[in-house]
């Protein structure tokens, strides 16, 4: 062993050889008493395979076929405890008695489930920290390609929007906000307790200049929703510390199902729906375009060389609604689980298929889990969790960019809706007015990519218990992503004739590897209770990619499948590797008194190869303190209280960059040179590298209450959070004149606060009728408190559209900056006032320094891509064997770019396609309005493209799903235990005042400033479907 | 089994931690060391040869022009997303905010100077011979002042960064300090560049290019006997030529490279992705089919027609003799997809034509962008000479003539252009006439003294053409991250 790990783990091996000593001492010999017993339900079944322990020994067994039992004990007093998956853990005083008959009630919602954290699980009741828990029941019902879309409006101070209805299109989580500028805002996965690799294996590209797409397809597409048992959601620092420098963003804790004892149950759930673009942006149709457009050529007097009329005949071309169709989605999975004693299995083979409602997209996943678990409780455990996964993407020209470089449905908002959308021998028409643009049709067949994914992610882990109260478990993983995805331009394609065919193959492989160790142990000593964990992980991350590109193919036929025949002079090729390794050390004690005083401690040590030797190790401590105030003598005989729990904590997690190497300064190729008429290579720096690099810090402090009342019919979560970040990582401007454009540095410090809100109710509670609603709120406030003496850094959005977001100490981050309208020139204004050739039916903005010029120093700041607050809601009703699930969920107050009016109202092009709302009001002297200009070219002011008329309210109302189940009467028979059909409706309405395709868009990667930007349209969807249990 | 397990865990366990030699020590395996860059001969010339393409903004060029013409007498824009700034420079209402000032002037140019640096402040520890280490500083010292002269053109004294070790927060240099780093650095250099036609390979400099330099340094600067005499050794190279070729094709595809000896630095294009010549897509008008006046250019619809448009002033194509040649790259008139023939000679509405490629794919053409050319030096001389003398010299006359005769214009003589301010006077129409297109308008009308007035004669309220305007602000990018280096006056 290497003399540096041995000094750096010195304090950690004798913390743990301590621990060790102490339990090879504690030897135990005593008299044995024999006790009998069975354990049954409410209904008197006898249960199988539940857990009889007495409580502070050793001794354990299980309930057999008929639930019987022998247990020796070795006090004629002791206490038992009885756990059974799925029913309420019972403890029994055997008070002298040597048989005991244990009734078992199925476990409701209460304080006593089980819940996972970090490197183990507790008691819910014994929670210190602020973690939502979700079982699989209570994801939002409906056929979701992803887990992050069932838990859409589910949890309080958790942010889920899906950016675009693209199938498997990239998911927004924020958890509380916005923790880092340019680090990571996205929570770390962790499934079965090994932490996921959440990055794409292939980027973002736009190979040969077509739209490039910022929004990767979501990695976490490969986990199948419904082989997922629970999710736990780890907010505060308490809960997230134990993580350290991944936990800054919240962590989200996946635990696949397992097998539960008793026979081999199969089940199959199958769906099949319908999807539809829930809202189509109106712009003019061919007449009303003939007549906007002629009219503002004919009110301004336009030269006609450079502004041609409308003429010639009209189409009525609906180029939108010639991109899109209605698409199936379906799903099938089925399920094969049982165990018994010591065995238990759970596989499952599922297949996903959607098919995107825009032409040539869609997605298919085919995977298979595997769960085995091999344990005699307090001896050993030994398991195995495996999932493998196919996934077939479809792309179409899907993304941000502009004229040529837009997406099919850019060209289809702008194109000429009187042009015909093929000529009359079948082939694509092509305006020429609309130039540069191509034909949408030809584009949305003609520049297309597939990917195929293939990725394995699983860990074996075994655990020994030396007794009972001590275990030491290692666990081993691995996930292994590999990604091709191949892109096709085709010759039938403006772009694609140029180049004469491109095709453009692209391999990624991320592999990340896991070698993790831990030592647990729990011991009572009278009223206190010690749980103790200390471990040590090594991860290491690498990536791969290999990019290779032809053109100018003799044949285009085999499109991407034969590269190897376009032009060999003109073939591209490039590659990279990288490689990142993660060293932790992590211990975390939590000690009740009493049952009623709770404490939790936990650190971790992170040692990172993405800084410089000076700052590799960032520490992570954490504290929190909880009172079960139920216990205390007050409340105890309070009936109307069932379980009240104060929390609070206080902790550091960390962030790191997303980036490699960012402390080394090397050199890497650099833009070719031209000589001689060739193409030479070149060599440049790579960075400009900061050797101080050093872990983002974020501190947070949570206040909590968890509250349950009238027998636990009413129970909820109240809670305040604050949390600061340190030390942002954040790509400083450099001053260009150095050479480098930016260097990522430690700077500044912003904060993110706000409360959370959740209640859950029974509200009726009969035999054939039963009504449950959930209600939960989050509200958050964000403010950037210093960017280490910036001013301010304005950002540049994506297209045309230039600067549009700021970042200033006292603002939210997500600002938008701008212009504002205040109306527009009208004929009879005082223009003595207005900027130099201005004209009547001109926008008017705000001049805010009065110079008579509207410039840069005009702008303000226009509201933040932040919401106030969010939330969701639910309602479960059954009666009898119907049952109805119906969640809601809504954001208020965020704003966003909407580029649809960017380009109405700015337009690139005088005879491009317009919002039909703006172009049909349009300013004349006749409606001499304030709301729109007359759109006539040539207003000097330019384009301003930012102002208050295109950043909009995008606050919403959603009913994201319901669903409508029924339970068949089934004759007593020996195959079918269980059958159910449901139907149910996805996006079904929302409530918005925002105009663009949908208030919860995203087009661009970044997930803080909003652009709704062509985007992909959302989806309504319906299906029906059938679970069948055997 | 059990026994075994009890020591295998722990073991395990401590295993997880010593996984490897040094833990935390990782490999880029897809970078260089730079130690293996700056120490070696293909390193540092790879170096070098970056500090050129920093330099060679292909793409970019067509902004490059346009900032330096959009604001005078000879060009207009109108429509596309690119006229969101170039209305502003048509305008005069430009400020530090406006993107193409540091994106296409700024910020590769100090990349280019950047890598110039490394170049300097290594070479002497390179294995190589003592005659490329010469040869390589030589180069490496004129890129820089190359760039150095460009920015000083667009923004005056820059902050002037010598090695790569200098603070972020550097203030701007002197207006003196500036001159004399740009004129004694290529002085200093010329000895160790080769001959034109003698460089390893075309598009690396000689001799000709860094006495161009240094000529149109000093002529903008208004160092008129450094000016004639730099331009005198550029003619005494007796390698350059404007008899080659017709006007018309001077700029065609087919006449690059070493053997145009006209051309002594240009832009060298590709018709590829990020090597393009973007600069026809925006001159063609809208649904350009062909037109009569260039029945050789045979327009595809693979070629992008740009929703922006990159026109010329009427009234300045309407000073131009019918009989000029160089009218032959203008466009007035063409016929669309419809068939209908559209007149664009009025409205400030003609075409530049001086790049069209019938290669063209998508928006890139092959033209190379001219930066120096001969006739360049040949008018250079001229007028310095003009400006030098009473009246203009008869070797004035004999240069401004060559240019002339090439366009089919008959002979400048001291009848119809007696005095200084009328052979002045021609200079500058002669200089707009043949360099249409090639960005060289800001810079003449400045040092003629009418860029300001001309805008106001144009219309341009006196307001926003004010007499600060003559220099372009530092990009707003710099003035904020870098606390030293001051604005320009009136931004």
């Amino acid at each position: 062993m290497n003399q540096t790990v041995i000094r750096q783990t010195g304090s950690r091996l004798s913390f743990l050889l301590t621990l060790l000593a102490f339990f090879i001492c504690s030897a135990l010999s005593a008299q044995q008493i024999s006790i009998t017993g069975k354990i049954t339900s409410e209904a008197g079944e006898p249960l199988h395979g539940a857990t009889i322990r007495v409580k502070d020994a050793n001794q354990n067994t299980l309930s057999g076929d008929d639930g019987t039992f022998t247990l020796q004990v070795d006090n004629a007093n002791a206490t038992l405890e009885v756990e059974y998956v799925g029913y309420a853990t019972r403890q029994i005083e055997l008070n002298g008695r040597r048989a005991v008959t244990v009734v078992l009630t199925p476990a409701g919602k209460s304080l006593s489930e089980v819940v996972v954290i970090g490197y183990g699980s507790v008691k819910k009741s014994d929670l210190t920290g602020s973690v939502a828990s979700i079982k699989a029941d209570d994801l939002t019902k409906g056929t979701n390609v992803n887990m992050q879309q069932a838990l859409q409006g589910r949890v309080a101070g958790v942010q889920i929007y899906q950016k675009s209805g693209e199938p498997g299109g990239a998911m927004s989580v924020q958890i509380r906000g916005i923790t880092s500028i340019t680090g990571n805002n996205a929570p770390l996965y962790v499934i079965d307790g090994m932490p996921v690799n959440d990055a794409v294996a292939v980027g973002s590209a736009s190979p040969g200049g077509t739209t490039s797409n910022p929004n990767n397809r979501n990695p976490l597409n490969t986990l199948n929703p419904s082989d997922i048992a629970s999710i736990e959601i780890l907010k505060d620092a308490s809960a997230t510390a134990i993580y350290g420098s991944r936990g800054a963003n919240g962590v989200v804790l996946i635990t696949t199902k397992k097998g539960s004892v008793g026979r081999l149950t199969v089940d199959y759930n199958g769906s099949y729906g319908r999807q539809q673009v829930s809202h189509t942006q109106r712009y003019m149709t061919g007449d009303e375009y003939t007549t906007a457009i002629n009219g503002i050529i004919h009110d301004g007097n336009l030269n006609t060389s450079n502004y041609p009329e409308v003429t010639g005949d009209n189409y009525n071309t609906d180029w939108q609604d010639l991109l899109f169709r209605k698409a199936t989605i379906q799903s099938h999975d089925v399920s094969f689980s049982g165990g018994n004693a010591t065995s238990k299995y759970y596989v499952s083979a599922g297949y996903f298929g959607q098919d995107g409602v825009m032409l040539n997209s869609g997605t298919k996943r085919y995977n298979v889990n595997v769960n085995l678990e091999l344990s005699v409780p307090y001896k050993y455990n030994v398991g195995v969790s495996l999932a493998t996964t196919y996934i077939k993407d479809a792309y179409n020209a899907t993304g941000t960019g502009l004229n040529d470089n837009g997406s099919a449905l850019y060209m289809a908002q702008n194109y000429d809706p009187t042009a015909p959308a093929y000529n009359e021998d079948g082939s694509y028409y092509r305006s020429p007015l609309m130039a540069p643009m191509d034909n949408p049709l030809a584009v949305i067949n003609g520049q297309y990519s597939t990917g195929e994914t293939y990725r394995t992610f699983g860990n074996i882990h075994a655990e020994y218990f030396f007794v009972p109260t001590l275990s030491a478990k290692v666990r081993v993983g691995a996930d292994i992503n590999d990604a091709q995805r191949s892109f096709w331009i085709d010759p039938s394609t403006l772009t694609g004739a140029s180049y004469n065919g491109y095709a453009d193959v692209r391999d990624g492989k991320r592999g990340y590897y896991l070698i993790e160790g831990t030592v647990n142990y729990n011991e009572s000593f009278g009223k206190h209770k010690i749980n103790a964990v200390a471990g040590a992980t090594y991860e290491r991350y690498t990536s791969n990619s290999l990019v290779a590109n032809a053109r100018s193919f003799a044949l285009a036929d085999l499109t991407y499948y034969a590269i190897g025949t376009g032009d060999q002079t003109l073939n591209g090729v490039s590659n990279g590797k990288q490689e990142n390794i993660l060293i932790s050390y992590l211990g975390r004690v939590n000690y009740s008194f009493m049952d009623r005083y709770l404490l939790t401690a936990s650190l971790r040590a992170d040692g990172s190869a993405r800084f410089g030797p000076e700052n590799k190790y960032g520490y992570f401590p954490s504290a929190a303190l909880s009172w079960k105030m139920k216990q205390e003598n007050f409340l105890k005989n309070v009936e109307a209280v069932s379980d009240l729990k104060l929390r609070a904590s206080y902790g550091a997690i960390g962030n790191q960059p997303n980036v490699n190497y960012l402390y080394l300064s090397t050199y890497s190729a650099g833009r070719d040179a031209v000589f001689n008429g060739d193409r030479v290579t070149s060599i440049s720096p790579t960075r400009s590298a900061n050797v101080f690099l050093q872990w983002e810090s974020a501190r947070q402090t949570d206040i909590g209450l968890d509250f349950s009342f009238f027998g636990s019919r009413l129970s909820g979560t109240a809670d305040y959070y604050n949390r600061k970040t340190f030390n942002l990582l954040y790509d400083i401007p450099l001053p260009l004149s150095s050479g480098f454009g930016a260097q990522t540095q430690n700077v500044g410090s912003m904060r993110n606060s706000g409360f959370e809100f959740a209640l859950n109710g029974t509200i009726v509670d009969q035999k054939d009728f039963k009504l449950d609603a959930g209600f939960n709120i989050t509200t958050l406030k964000n403010k950037i408190l210093s960017l280490g003496g910036i001013d301010q850094v304005i950002g540049s959005g994506p297209g045309s559209i230039g600067d549009y977001s700021i970042l200033k100490p006292g603002e939210s981050m997500g600002s938008f900056y701008g212009y504002v309208v205040k109306g527009v020139w009208q004929t009879g204004d005082d223009f003595s006032k207005a900027p130099a050739g201005v004209r009547p039916g001109d926008l008017k903005y705000l001049d805010l320094d009065g110079n008579q010029v509207i410039d840069a120093s005009d702008r303000v700041i226009l509201g933040s891509s932040l919401p106030d607050y969010y939330y969701g809601f639910n309602l479960n009703a059954s009666y009898k064997a119907l049952s109805l699930n119906v969640s809601f969920e809504g954001s208020h107050g965020a704003k966003m770019l909407n580029s649809a009016l960017v380009d109405s109202y700015y337009p690139v092009d005088f005879r491009r396609n317009k919002l039909a709302a703006l172009y049909l009001n349009r300013w004349t002297p006749d409606n001499p309005t304030n709301e729109y200009p007359s759109f006539i070219p040539g207003d000097v002011q330019g384009l301003k493209n930012v102002t208050n008329k295109t950043v909009e309210d995008a606050s919403y109302l959603r009913l994201q799903a319901v669903q409508l189940s029924y339970q068949l009467p089934l004759p007593e028979n020996k195959f079918v235990s269980h059958a159910s059909v449901f139907v149910s409706g996805q996006n079904l309405f929302t409530i918005t005042n925002y105009s663009g395709s949908d208030p919860a868009a995203n087009a661009v990667g970044s997930n803080i400033n909003r652009v709704d930007y062509n985007t992909y349209p959302m989806t309504r969807t319906f299906t029906a479907g059938l679970n069948v249990q055997f | 089994m059990k026994n075994i397990i009890k020591y295998i865990l722990p073991l395990a366990v401590l295993a997880t931690v010593s996984a490897c030699e040094k833990p935390l020590d990782v490999t880029p395996y897809s970078e260089f060391a730079p130690g293996n860059v700056l120490t070696t001969e293909s390193g540092i010339k790879s170096l070098l040869f970056s500090a050129y393409a920093q330099q060679q903004t292909q793409q970019n060029s067509r902004f490059v022009i346009n900032d330096a013409e959009d604001c005078t007498d000879m060009a207009f824009n109108s429509g596309g997303a690119e006229n969101g700034q170039l209305v502003q420079i048509i305008n005069f209402t430009w400020d530090a905010n406006l993107g193409t000032f540091q994106g296409d002037v700024w910020a590769p140019n100090y990349r280019c100077i950047r890598d110039a640096n490394g170049v300097i402040e290594n070479i002497d520890n390179v294995n190589t011979s003592d005659a490329n280490k010469k040869l390589f500083k030589a180069e490496a010292r004129v890129l820089r002042a190359y760039s150095y002269a460009t920015l000083y053109n667009f923004f005056g004294p820059v902050p002037l960064r010598t090695t790569t070790t200098q603070p972020g927060d550097l203030a701007r240099a002197t207006d003196e300090e500036m001159r004399n780093f740009i004129a004694t650095e290529i002085t200093e250099s010329v000895a160790d560049l080769p001959d034109p036609g003698k460089e390893q390979a075309h598009g690396r400099f000689n001799k000709g290019v860094a006495y161009a330099i240094l000529a149109k340094f000093y002529l903008n600067t208004k160092e008129w006997q450094k000016s004639a005499d730099a331009c005198k050794s550029v003619m005494d190279l007796n390698y350059y030529s404007t008899t080659q070729y017709a006007f018309k094709d001077l700029f065609r595809v087919e006449n690059e490279g070493q053997t145009n000896k006209e051309m002594i630095l240009v832009l060298p294009c590709k018709n590829e992705v990020d090597f393009g010549n973007w600069f026809m897509a925006g001159a063609l008008p809208p649904g350009f089919k062909s037109t009569p006046q260039l029945p050789e250019f045979n327009y595809q619809s693979t070629m992008s027609n740009f929703a922006t448009q990159y026109r010329l002033r009427t009234a300045f194509v309407n000073t131009m003799a019918q009989e000029d040649k160089r009218r032959q790259l203008i466009c007035t008139s063409y016929i669309n997809n419809a068939g209908a023939t559209v007149d664009i000679s009025g409205g400030d509405n003609p075409r530049s034509f001086k790049y069209w490629d019938n290669a063209t794919i998508g928006n890139n053409s092959g033209n190379d962008v001219p930066i120096y050319r001969y006739a360049d030096i040949l008018l250079s001389r001229a007028e310095a000479l003009n400006e030098l003398s009473a009246t203009p010299p008869a070797e004035a006359f004999t240069l401004i003539n060559q240019i002339r005769a090439r366009a089919g214009l008959p002979d400048l003589t001291q009848a119809n252009t007696p005095d200084k301010k009328s052979f002045r006077d021609a200079i500058f129409r002669e200089r707009g006439w043949e360099f249409i297109t090639e960005g060289k308008r800001r810079e003449d009308l400045i040092r003629q003294g009418t860029f300001i007035s001309s805008a106001i004669a144009r219309g341009v309220p006196a307001a926003q053409a004010t007499p600060d305007k003559v220099l372009f602000p530092i990009p707003q990018s710099e003035i904020q991250a870098n606390k030293l280096c001051e604005q320009n006056a009136g931004y």
